[in-house]
C-alpha cells in the first residue's frame, strides 16, 4: 500500500509554494468580507420629508431592532392594520427614522407579492385585507407559472407544494440570511477565479517543468499520483469554498445578527412555493456553491492535463465565468434558458434556485433545480476525472 | 536478472527513431553510444515506459514495462528534466522516495545516504533554485538511485559534471553495475570507455555495434568514429550505385 498521505502532502507543498495561492486566497476573502460590509456604510439615504440623511447601516439596524417586536407574528389583518397606522403616524425613533421601519419587512413582502401582478410601486397602494393579499398572491403565483411556460404536470406538482404551506405566514427578520443568499453569486465568482488561477497548473506544471518523466516512470507515478493530485485539488477547493462562505457569513452575522434561520422563505420570496426556511435556503445555496466549486476544480484539473499548460485551462474557466456573467437566454425559450440556469453562476443565485419554478421530470415526479444541479455536476465531475485519467496515463514523452 | 528487448521500433512521421532493436542485457554497465539524433533518448524512454513503441516489447525478468512491478525496480535519469525550484534537495528526494514507495524512515535514511554519495551533503536544506547545473545533475543521479534499482537507465548522466565529479560518478556506476543492469547513454566516448562491460552503438535508430570492450582492439574513440565512417561510406556507395543503375 502506497503512502497516499505523503503524496498528498507533497502535492499541497507544491501548491502552496506558489505565490498566487498565498496572495489570492486572503485577497479574495477580504474582497468577500468587504462586499458584505461596504454597501451598508457607503450608501446614504435621505428622508424626503425631514431632509435628514442617514447611512443604510442605520436603517438596517433600526429595522432589525424594531422588527423584534413583531417577530413570529402572523401577517394577518391585525398586523396589516398596525402597519398602516404606523405609516400614518409621525412618530420617529431616537435617530430620526420613522417608527414605521418596524414594518418594512411586511411592506417588502406585500410589494414583492403584488408588484408585477397589480403593477404597484409602493406597498401602501394595496389597501385590502390579509385574505385578499394571500388570494392575490396565489393568483400572481399561477400567472408566473404560465409566464414561465410550466407544463400542467409541473403546475400540479407546485400546487401541491403550495397547498402544504400554511398561511398567513409568520413574520421574522432575517437580514443576515438575506445578505448571505444574495452574496452567493459573488462568492461563487471569486471561487471560480481562485480555482482557475491556483489549480490549472496542478498537472500542467509537471509537463512544463519536465518533472513528468520522473513521476510517470516511478512505481506510484500513475494512478496514485493522479489520485493524490485530484484529492489535493478537491480538498483545496472545498476548503477555499468554506473559507469564502465564512467570509460572507461571519460579517453578515456580526452586522445583522443570527436571528431568522426559521423564517419562511416566502417572507423574502413571496412567490416561492417551497416549504423551507431562510436558514435552509442558505444551506442549500451553500451546498450548491460547494458542488459548483467541485465542478470547477475537476474542470481545471482536466484542462490542466489535457492542454499540458495552465494558460488555456485558466482561460477556459475565466472566459466561461465572464460569459455566464453577461450572457442570458430569455425565459421565453423554455428549454435553452432552463439548461442555461444550470450554469454554476446562475444555479448558486437565489434567482436560479428559489425563484426558479421550472422543474425537471424524474421518474414520474419532478426535481427542482437545486436537486438536479448537484446530481448533474457530480456526474460531470466523474466524467472529467475519468477522462483526465485516460489523458494522464496515456501521456507520451516523445517529441521533446 | 535480465532486460529483454524484442524488436523495439519507434517511428516519428517519416523518421525511424528506433529500428527493430533486440537486446538481452544482464547485470553490468552497458554503454550506449551514438551521435545526437541517433535515437538513444527515444530508445531509453521506451525502456522506461514513458514512450510507447510502435512495435516490439520490453520486459525485465518477465515483468512488462507497463507494470508497476517493473517501475518499482527502475531508476531513471532523463537527459532533460526538471525540478521543483522551491523544494530543498531533501524535499525533492523525499518526494521521489514516496513516489518510489519508500517508507518515511527509510526514505529519509536513503535520501541522506545518496545526497552524501553525490557530494551534496550540507546542501540538503538549500532550495534547488540555488543549486548550480552540476549540483542539479547530481541530485538527479541521487533520485535515480533512491530505490536501489535493478535496472538503472541513465541518459547523458555526465552532462554538467566537472572532471572530479565525473570520476566519482564513474566509480559509483561501476559499483552499481556489479549488481544491476545499467544502461548508460552518452555521446562522449571516454564516459563509457572505462566502465562499460558492453558497448552498444546506435546510428539512425539501428544498432550498428554490440560487443564488449575487449572486442575492440585499440582505442574506443577511433573505433567509434570508424564505425560511423564505415556506415556513412556504405550509405554513400549505395547511393552512387542506385544513381548509376538509374542512369543505365
Amino acid at each position: 500500500m502506497y503512502n497516499f498521505r505523503t503524496l498528498v502532502r507533497f502535492e499541497y507543498k507544491k501548491l502552496f509554494k506558489k505565490k498566487a495561492v498565498w496572495l489570492l486566497l486572503p485577497l479574495l476573502m477580504t474582497f468577500a468580507v468587504l462586499s458584505v460590509i461596504l454597501p451598508s456604510f457607503s450608501v446614504a439615504i435621505s428622508n424626503s420629508e425631514t431632509g435628514q440623511t442617514y447611512m443604510l447601516y442605520d436603517l438596517q439596524q433600526a429595522q432589525r431592532r424594531e422588527s423584534a417586536a413583531i417577530k413570529g407574528r402572523l401577517i394577518d389583518d391585525s398586523l396589516l392594520e398596525e402597519m398602516r397606522a404606523a405609516w400614518d403616524s409621525d412618530e420617529t425613533l431616537e435617530n430620526g427614522l420613522p417608527a414605521s421601519v418596524r414594518y418594512d419587512g411586511i411592506s417588502s413582502f406585500i410589494l414583492s407579492s403584488l408588484r408585477d401582478f397589480l403593477k404597484i410601486e409602493n406597498a401602501s397602494q394595496f389597501t385590502g385585507s390579509a385574505d385578499e393579499l394571500y388570494a392575490l398572491r396565489a393568483r400572481a403565483l399561477k400567472e408566473s407559472w404560465t409566464e414561465d411556460g410550466l407544463t400542467r404536470g409541473e403546475q400540479q406538482f407546485l400546487s401541491k407544494k403550495e397547498d402544504s404551506l400554511e398561511t398567513p405566514f409568520p413574520y421574522g427578520y432575517s437580514g443576515s440570511y438575506d445578505m448571505i443568499a444574495s452574496s452567493m453569486i459573488t462568492v461563487s465568482a471569486l471561487l471560480t477565479f481562485l480555482i482557475a488561477v491556483c489549480l490549472s497548473s496542478v498537472f500542467s506544471s509537471e509537463h512544463t517543468g519536465k518533472t513528468d518523466q520522473l513521476i510517470l516512470c516511478s512505481r506510484f507515478g500513475k494512478a496514485p499520483v493522479y489520485l493524490a493530485k485530484i484529492f489535493t485539488g478537491i480538498t483545496f477547493s472545498l476548503a477555499a469554498s468554506l473559507l469564502m462562505l465564512l467570509s460572507v457569513t461571519v460579517p453578515s452575522f456580526l452586522l445583522y445578527g443570527t436571528e431568522g434561520f426559521d423564517v419562511p422563505i416566502q417572507i423574502l420570496v413571496p412567490l416561492a412555493s417551497w416549504d423551507m426556511t431562510m436558514g435552509e435556503t442558505v444551506l442549500i445555496l451553500s451546498g450548491l456553491c460547494l458542488t459548483a466549486s467541485l465542478l470547477h476544480c475537476c474542470a481545471a484539473l482536466f484542462f490542466s492535463e489535457w492542454f499540458k499548460s495552465s494558460v488555456p485551462a485558466m482561460g477556459i474557466l475565466l472566459g466561461f465565468l465572464l460569459f455566464s456573467g453577461f450572457f442570458n437566454i430569455p425565459e421565453t425559450d423554455r428549454i435553452a434558458s432552463q439548461i442555461w440556469d444550470f450554469v454554476p453562476l446562475n444555479l448558486v443565485s437565489p434567482g436560479g434556485t428559489i425563484h426558479n419554478n421550472r422543474l425537471v421530470p424524474f421518474f414520474g415526479t419532478y426535481l427542482t433545480s437545486w436537486q438536479t444541479g448537484p446530481i448533474f455536476y457530480l456526474l460531470l465531475c466523474i466524467l472529467l476525472l475519468v477522462a483526465g485519467y485516460r489523458v494522464y496515463s496515456r501521456w507520451q514523452a516523445g517529441g521533446r | 536478472m535480465e532486460l529483454y528487448i524484442d524488436r523495439l521500433t519507434k517511428q516519428y512521421k517519416n523518421k525511424i527513431a528506433v529500428d527493430r532493436i533486440s537486446l538481452d542485457l544482464g547485470a553490468g554497465v552497458h554503454g550506449l553510444l551514438g551521435a545526437n539524433g541517433a535515437g538513444k533518448t527515444t530508445f531509453m524512454r521506451m525502456i522506461c515506459g514513458i514512450l510507447r513503441p510502435d512495435s516490439g516489447s520490453v520486459s525485465f525478468d518477465g515483468m512488462d514495462v507497463s507494470s508497476e512491478d517493473y517501475r518499482a525496480i527502475l531508476g531513471y535519469l532523463p537527459q532533460d528534466f526538471g525540478y521543483y525550484p522551491d523544494f530543498t534537495g531533501m524535499d525533492f528526494l523525499m518526494y521521489m522516495a514516496s513516489l518510489k514507495g519508500l517508507r518515511k524512515k527509510n526514505a529519509r535514511y536513503r535520501s541522506r545516504e545518496f545526497l552524501s554519495l553525490v557530494g551534496l551533503e550540507g546542501q540538503e536544506k538549500n532550495k534547488i533554485k540555488t543549486y548550480s547545473g552540476g549540483m542539479k545533475q547530481r541530485l538527479g543521479i541521487a533520485q535515480a538511485l533512491l530505490n536501489r534499482p535493478k535496472l538503472l537507465v541513465l541518459d547523458e548522466p555526465t552532462a554538467g559534471l566537472d572532471p572530479k565529479e565525473r570520476v566519482r560518478f564513474r566509480d559509483l556506476i561501476d559499483r552499481i553495475g556489479r549488481e544491476s543492469v545499467v544502461l548508460l547513454s552518452t555521446h562522449i566516448v571516454s564516459d563509457v570507455e572505462q566502465i562499460a562491460d558492453r558497448i552498444l552503438m546506435l546510428q539512425d535508430g539501428r544498432l550498428i555495434f554490440d560487443g564488449s570492450a575487449d572486442e575492440i582492439h585499440g582505442n574506443l574513440e577511433e573505433f567509434y568514429l570508424e564505425q560511423f565512417d564505415e556506415e556513412r561510406n556504405g550509405r554513400e556507395k549505395l547511393r552512387i550505385r542506385k544513381e548509376e543503375t538509374h542512369h543505365v
